[in-house]
């Protein structure tokens, strides 16, 4: 059993936290009230916390801060199913720029297209590239199974890129 | 492509992150959690000045009934309304009793006790052919009563959340759960079926679950899919806003208060847990359950 205090927790998945925040809120300053508030119950049920297996730790963090966004959201309109939505044309894969090559101009447009993307395929996103976690750990976040989340990875991936094709990536 | 994909995500992603402050963020956190100790310690300190008051003036009233003095001392401080009333005991515009003031005086009995108790001008209402209709019921109102509150009582949903959070922060054991909702339902096998959105308070204070993930979620701690076969015959009774109400005759009170109704193939039960004060009629308010039909 690991044992662990409030700073290694902190330290091992704050980034986690704030960014699956993010990826419910679309918002930086809700997404940072949300964290602290999903801290401070990890500060109250620290003994329950110290023991957790790394999984259950992270499903636990996870469930709280969705719980905390939703519960901010509650009044907001209900979620459009992304599985209801139609398929996007692939994009070119050649129109993409290189990594090192990306301009403050063009992260923003990233970012932007991010934002527009249907909130499961953004959650999505988010958690792999932001919250750095494997596709089979967001499986058991979100409940549902790894070829499922390589799915809405799939789809995310042809939405962004039709989403930038035509922006600043193509001048 | 993929490749490239991930690379320019993981590029946009770490400078993101990059620009998050975590260090503002954790001070942030442990500055909130020192208020919350401080604003904790004070509800302690207070809390059991007020708790050990009320137990003063309960027993101070307990003892003027068993010294059977509590009568005669109302007739000490009782309004001039008061039937029997001795103009010369107790002056009209003083309803405190002033045992020194009145010491001299004969009284019709020793009562040291009577300097507990003064008619409040509005207890004249009381008196009903000459008695006290209610005094002996009411507390005693020369001590600080203000510190004898009402115990915290939720009209509605909203005022039972808001209930089952103050708790929780507070970490008051005894009122955290005011109600608790156990959910027996069958798993979810199938695509089709429900989400809940809203629960209205659970033992934890977490007042509502959006189930976003699939139906292998069944089996979560928070989060609750009501598969379609499961509610056969509740859909057409869902409303415009996805609310359904079970009828009240579906809803059966157990001897133990919980409220239970079946749900299709499943049962859903309402528990009210120690310090619930929500009366049958509030907590079968709180049987609707609003469901959202997915594909």
């Amino acid at each position: 059993m690991p044992a662990r205090d409030f700073e290694s927790i902190y330290a091992d998945y704050s980034r986690m936290v704030y960014w699956a925040a993010y990826g419910v809120l679309k918002n930086e300053n809700d997404a940072m009230d949300v964290s602290q508030n999903v801290f401070l119950r990890v500060m109250k049920h620290m003994k329950k916390l110290e023991t957790m297996e790394d999984a259950q730790l992270k499903s636990w963090l996870y469930r709280v801060a969705v719980n905390l966004c939703l519960d901010g959201k509650r009044k907001g309109k209900h979620e459009v199913l992304a599985e209801e939505l139609p398929e996007m044309p692939i994009s070119d894969p050649g129109a993409l720029p290189e990594a090192a090559a990306l301009d403050a101009e063009t992260r923003a447009e990233i970012r932007h297209a991010l934002e527009q993307l249907p909130d499961i395929y953004r959650e999505t996103v988010t958690l792999h590239f932001f919250s750095e976690l494997r596709y089979e750990e967001i499986a058991q976040l979100m409940g549902v199974s790894e070829g499922t989340v390589k799915s809405r990875m799939s789809r995310a991936k042809e939405r962004l890129c039709a989403l930038l094709k035509g922006g600043v990536l193509h001048g | 492509m993929a490749d490239k994909f991930d690379a320019l995500m993981k590029t946009v992603a770490d400078e993101a992150d990059a620009k998050v402050d975590y260090v503002a963020m954790r001070e942030a956190i442990l500055q909130k959690a020192a208020a919350e100790r401080r604003k904790r310690a004070r509800f302690v300190r207070y809390g059991a000045m007020a708790a050990t008051l009320v137990i003063l003036a309960g027993a101070g009233t307990l003892f003027l009934h068993a010294k059977g003095g509590f009568n005669a001392s109302m007739d000490n401080c009782a309004s001039p309304q008061a039937a029997g009333f001795a103009a010369d005991s107790v002056k009209a515009e003083e309803p405190e009793c002033a045992p020194a003031e009145n010491a001299s005086e004969p009284a019709p009995e020793p009562v040291p006790e009577s300097t507990d108790r003064a008619a409040a001008p509005g207890e004249a209402a009381n008196i009903v052919g000459g008695t006290f209709e209610s005094a002996t019921d009411d507390p005693p109102r020369c001590s600080p009563s203000g510190a004898a509150e009402e115990p915290a009582r939720a009209m509605n949903t909203e005022e039972l959340v808001a209930l089952c959070r103050a708790a929780e922060e507070n970490e008051s054991a005894s009122n955290a759960a005011l109600a608790a909702f156990e959910w027996l339902y069958v798993p979810a096998k199938a695509v089709e079926g429900y989400r809940l959105l809203d629960i209205a308070a659970d033992a934890s204070g977490i007042t509502f679950t959006y189930n976003r993930a699939a139906a292998e979620t069944w089996n979560d701690e928070y989060s609750i899919f009501l598969p379609a076969e499961s509610l056969s015959g509740t859909r057409a009774e869902t409303d415009a806003a996805g609310v359904f109400t079970p009828a009240e005759t579906d809803v059966a009170v157990d001897t133990a208060g919980a409220l239970t109704w079946a749900l299709g193939s499943g049962k859903a039960v309402l528990t009210p847990c120690a310090g619930c004060t929500l009366s049958e009629a509030e907590l079968r308010a709180l049987c609707a359950l609003r469901l959202v039909e997915i594909e």
